[in-house]
């Protein structure tokens, strides 16, 4: 009789204690990372028989929650990347407040020039366009720069996350150590490094029950045992040899190898779309200068003068970063020298023994020069001319400079007022010496200005080498020639034809304004020009860039959508194995309450058992 | 697969919320008109785009170009065609001048005319073009291409090069002939310029001048002088005073490859100088002209001489005339030129502007199906959620 007692009443007890968890689960339905807990019971081991409540089990699997942090570090990166690279296209415009269409309306403006020379209001028309393309420039560049600072903020705002997490997490740890593993404990541990996995893309190798420890990509602990390790986000200006992710109190880099995670995704989106961008924008903006300078000085003011450089912003003796380690005081400068073969990279020069010197460029890490520092001025590599500007540098020494980043904020309008606009053509006068006769175009467009004060090209006819005819002017342009058919002789743009000549005999041409309403370099300068050594026009470079922003931002969405996707099929497994079902819940809400019922059965039933039994004894 | 309650309620919000940001893009596009929201939609397209409009750009300033130098070719042209009006009325005036039975007054009012047509010669050659400045200045731009000097003399204030206009993506048109050029170096085909000497005394009158043998001619140190010795005899000396062979019979003098008939007698002692042909002045022609109108008729030696230089002048006028017709006719094959790339370019716009049509422009039939599904779909995935989160089984424990 006790026995049957005994058996209702921790049958009572049990499903009571059942009830009560089908009540946390429904409790907890819509909490953020809970486990659905099941009561374990078990058939009661003693000689009085009933059932044993054996504990309250969370329901977990190791592979659903390690799946789930993959796919949150993959998510977290993924839509960092994707958000900032939208915020990236949409600072290349495709709509009249384009640069492209800034060049388009400037090359109206020139166009008008060359047909209307004479008519006011057509000069003040092309300054001011000319004005507008370089504070597109500017502007352009400023967004982008804008960009970078949020990019720095957000990387800022994440970074401080992190550390709160981590810190959470080390407090959790040692809460776990001190009191043991419990459904709670574990819900936020869990939690938490969902968080961290969505941020930082760090997961521990170890799962299960118990305390972790999580490690950076890099090696660097975040979070060992009760410690958590503190980032810090680079602000301000950083210099190319600031990390932008450092690990305080050590200053060590943090950010190599650092993919996962929004931080991961932030430093990709910085380092593979916004600096990038930045540097093709500067490169586009230099190349730009470097034709329209040209073509602009070789033409003439109505005043007859010759004609200066158009912008300004052209990049000269910019210092190089020295490394924080160098040892020695050597200073070196870069400047541009050939405007169209710039790189959108930056530079690593490095000093080795023996007065050798590497120069790296970092983009596709190749190395464009290697060898001694004296002749490493003598020739522009890529466009650029590295050169000592002071003190000497000791082996091992390292220096960066990133030379077009920004160079578009700093494109200006060298001009003054219209009037300083140079659009009149050259006519060009030869002075013949020697045997010779030639004959010399007198009204031409030149591509690039006579060089020296005053403004002379001379030209000595040579022997090839091979039986053949050569003109040079002596700074290495050289151009052959056939007598009696017409030459060009580059850079200048300059045409003649030579009926005969001896060697060393010698053609001197001066230029002067063809006329004050010719308007002929306008013209010249109103076409699409080719700026880049592969030929490509403004209007291309600047279609090369949007396109290069948009790609990305197309591919990042892209990959964005498939991270949210294989988040989404993960929690869906976790949740299929954690998750709580209402349905469910009352399901079991109804089976507990009838065992519990059959277990008050039973008492009565024994109750009433014995009560029949008293009454036979009385 | 087991489905958690909150999974439920989350996939069933996000897929709404996909469908809605589906459904809010193409109502963007369709309001819009564009294919593409944003360059990432379709990089390439946008790229291309990007290139498409800027060889519209182009096209478009060709266009411009090509209507300034319409307007100003058409201002050539009827120039020279009232240049070339006044050129006939000179060529009447000098036929009259020509007539034996002129008389004083007739000829006061040649010369009346003839000033009055040099003034609008000038005037015509001072033309403005519809930009304002002189039409035949080259690249000067000055307001005046030429200026008459106290002494009747016309000096060119322009420059001797046209401007350029680029009409055609390798086609570039010369504007704004020099005027210097035009009027003031006009070419002639005389092989050489024959001027008897004004102190003749006899009656030789030049005919016609012929070249016979080009060779000749070009080895001749021009000027060569013939001297008539009035007995059918010649000697020719020439510029360093050598003596020319040189045969005269019967009015027809032959020397150094040239052909001269006269008419009339040449005395003894009288002079005919052989030079190269120079390029005349439109304007100096009108002096010339006035010149001749005031000489004396009268003995037979002044006659001979007024018609030996109404002749001269009458030569130049043709060469003029001939000047100013091939002028117009440049004019011509200039605009004719502007009508090639205008049909051209047309083509090439209509091709451009139909690929980016198809790049940027919205396929309305696809938008509008598109649109018309997702609302659908909206529709449908909204009446399920409400239908299947209705269904709790808490709804039947009653």
């Amino acid at each position: 009789m006790s026995g049957l007692f005994g058996i209702a009443t921790s049958a009572l007890r049990a499903n009571q204690q059942a009830l009560a968890t089908v009540g946390q689960n429904i409790a907890n339905v819509n909490t953020e990372g809970y486990a659905r807990q099941r009561l374990s019971l078990s058939t009661a081991t003693g000689a009085a028989g009933g059932v044993a409540v054996l504990g309250v089990e969370r329901s977990y699997s190791e592979w659903a929650s390690a799946a789930l942090l993959t796919a949150q570090g993959g998510a977290g990166a993924a839509s960092a990347k994707a958000s900032a690279l939208s915020r990236l296209e949409t600072a290349f415009a495709v709509d009249e407040t384009s640069l492209s269409a800034a060049f388009g309306r400037f090359q109206d403006a020139l166009a008008t020039l060359s047909a209307q020379p004479t008519v006011s209001g057509v000069r003040t028309t092309v300054f001011e366009e000319a004005r507008t393309v370089a504070a597109r420039f500017q502007s352009m560049d400023r967004q982008l720069a804008n960009l970078e600072g949020a990019l720095r903020t957000e990387m800022g705002a994440t970074v401080e996350r992190i550390n709160g997490y981590a810190s959470e997490l080390a407090q959790l740890n040692q809460a776990l150590r001190a009191s043991g593993s419990s459904p709670a404990l574990e819900d936020q541990k869990e939690q938490l490094l969902n968080k961290l996995a969505y941020e930082v893309g760090a997961r521990p190798s170890r799962q299960g029950d118990g305390p972790v420890d999580l490690y950076l990509p890099s090696g660097q602990p975040l979070v060992r045992a009760d410690r958590a390790f503190t980032l810090e986000a680079a602000q301000g200006v950083v210099g190319p040899f600031t990390p932008k992710i450092t690990v305080e109190g050590s200053g060590r880099d943090a950010s190599f190898g650092l993919q996962g995670g929004r931080l991961g995704g932030l430093l990709d989106a910085f380092d593979a779309g916004v600096t990038p961008r930045r540097r093709e924008l500067g490169q586009l903006a230099e190349a730009y200068l470097g034709k329209m300078n040209q073509l602009h000085a070789a033409g003439f003011t109505a005043a007859g003068e010759a004609g200066g450089a158009l912008f300004s912003g052209l990049e000269a003796d910019l210092a190089l970063n020295a490394a924080p380690g160098n040892t020695a005081d050597g200073a070196f400068t870069a400047s541009v020298a050939t405007p169209s073969a710039l790189q959108a990279s930056a530079y690593e020069l490095t000093v080795e023994a023996g007065n050798q010197v590497t120069v790296r460029r970092l983009n596709d890490d190749s190395v464009v020069y290697d060898g001694l520092l004296a002749d490493l001025s003598d020739a522009p590599l890529d466009g650029l001319t590295f050169s000592l500007a002071s003190g000497a540098p000791a082996a091992g020494d390292r220096y960066r400079v990133d030379p077009l980043a920004g160079a578009a904020g700093r494109v200006r309008l060298a001009l003054a007022s219209p009037s300083e606009l140079a659009m009149n053509r050259a006519e060009v006068f030869a002075t013949l010496s020697g045997t010779i006769t030639a004959t010399v175009e007198p009204v031409q467009g030149l591509s690039a200005p006579f060089p020296g004060d005053p403004a002379l090209l001379e030209l000595t006819v040579e022997n090839d080498g091979s039986g053949g005819l050569v003109l040079t002017d002596g700074a290495g342009n050289a151009q052959s020639f056939t007598p009696g058919a017409p030459v060009t002789f580059e850079p200048y743009g300059v045409s003649l034809t030579i009926s005969s000549a001896l060697v060393g005999a010698r053609i001197e041409l001066k230029a002067q304004s063809a006329g004050a309403a010719d308007g002929g370099q306008a013209r010249l300068l109103s076409d699409d020009l080719p700026i880049f050594a592969s030929g490509e026009s403004a209007g291309d470079g600047y279609g090369a860039v949007l396109g290069a922003a948009a790609g990305a931002s197309n591919r990042a969405d892209l990959e964005a959508q498939a991270a949210e996707l294989s988040v989404a099929d993960a929690s869906a497994r976790r949740e299929a194995l954690t998750g709580v079902n209402l349905d469910e819940e009352a399901a079991d809400l109804l089976r507990f309450q009838q065992a519990y019922q059959a277990a008050a059965r039973v008492i009565t039933v024994a109750d009433s058992l014995f009560q029949s039994l008293l009454a036979v004894v009385r | 697969m087991r489905i958690s309650t909150q999974q439920f309620f989350q996939r069933s919000a996000q897929g709404l919320g996909a469908s809605q940001t589906a459904l809010l893009e193409s109502q963007q596009r369709l309001s819009g008109g564009a294919q593409r929201l944003r360059a990432s939609d379709a990089p390439s397209d946008a790229q291309a785009s990007l290139r498409l409009t800027a060889g519209l750009d182009r096209l478009a300033r060709f266009e411009r170009n090509r209507e300034s130098a319409e307007l100003r070719l058409n201002t050539e042209e009827t120039t020279l065609a009232a240049l070339s009006q006044n050129l006939q009325r000179v060529r009447e005036l000098a036929l009259t001048l020509g007539n034996a039975t002129l008389t004083e007054e007739d000829a006061l009012g040649v010369q009346a005319e003839l000033k009055a047509l040099k003034s609008e010669a000038l005037a015509l050659a001072n033309t403005k073009a519809p930009t304002g400045e002189a039409l035949f200045a080259g690249t000067n731009g000055t307001a005046k291409a030429f200026a008459e000097g106290a002494d009747g003399a016309v000096t060119y204030l322009g420059t001797a090069t046209p401007r350029q206009i680029q009409i055609g993506p390798d086609r570039t048109l010369e504007l704004g002939p020099s005027g210097g050029k035009l009027f003031q170096s006009i070419a002639n085909d005389r092989p050489a310029q024959v001027t008897l000497a004004e102190s003749n005394s006899g009656t030789a009158v030049l005919e016609n001048l012929e070249l016979l043998d080009a060779p000749a001619f070009s080895g001749a140190a021009l000027p060569l002088t013939v001297t008539f010795d009035g007995a059918g005899g010649v000697t020719v000396e020439d510029r360093d005073g050598a003596v020319v062979p040189g045969t005269f019979q019967d009015g027809v003098l032959e020397v150094a490859g040239l052909r001269l008939t006269l008419s009339g007698a040449p005395d003894n002692g009288d002079t005919l100088t052989i030079s190269a042909s120079s390029e005349g002045d439109l304007f100096a022609l009108y002096d010339e002209l006035l010149a001749v109108s005031e000489r004396p008729r009268e003995p037979a030696a002044a006659q001979a001489q007024f018609q030996n230089a109404l002749r001269a002048a009458q030569d130049r006028l043709a060469d003029a005339e001939q000047q100013v017709g091939s002028a117009r006719s440049a004019v011509g094959s200039k605009l004719s030129a502007l009508e090639g790339e205008q049909t051209r370019q047309a083509a090439q716009r209509l091709e451009l502007e139909a690929q980016r049509s198809a790049l940027d422009d919205l396929d309305y039939t696809a938008a509008i199906t598109l649109f018309q599904q997702q609302l659908t779909a909206l529709q449908a995935a909204q009446s399920a959620f409400t239908r299947i989160s209705d269904l709790s089984l808490f709804n039947f424990l009653r």
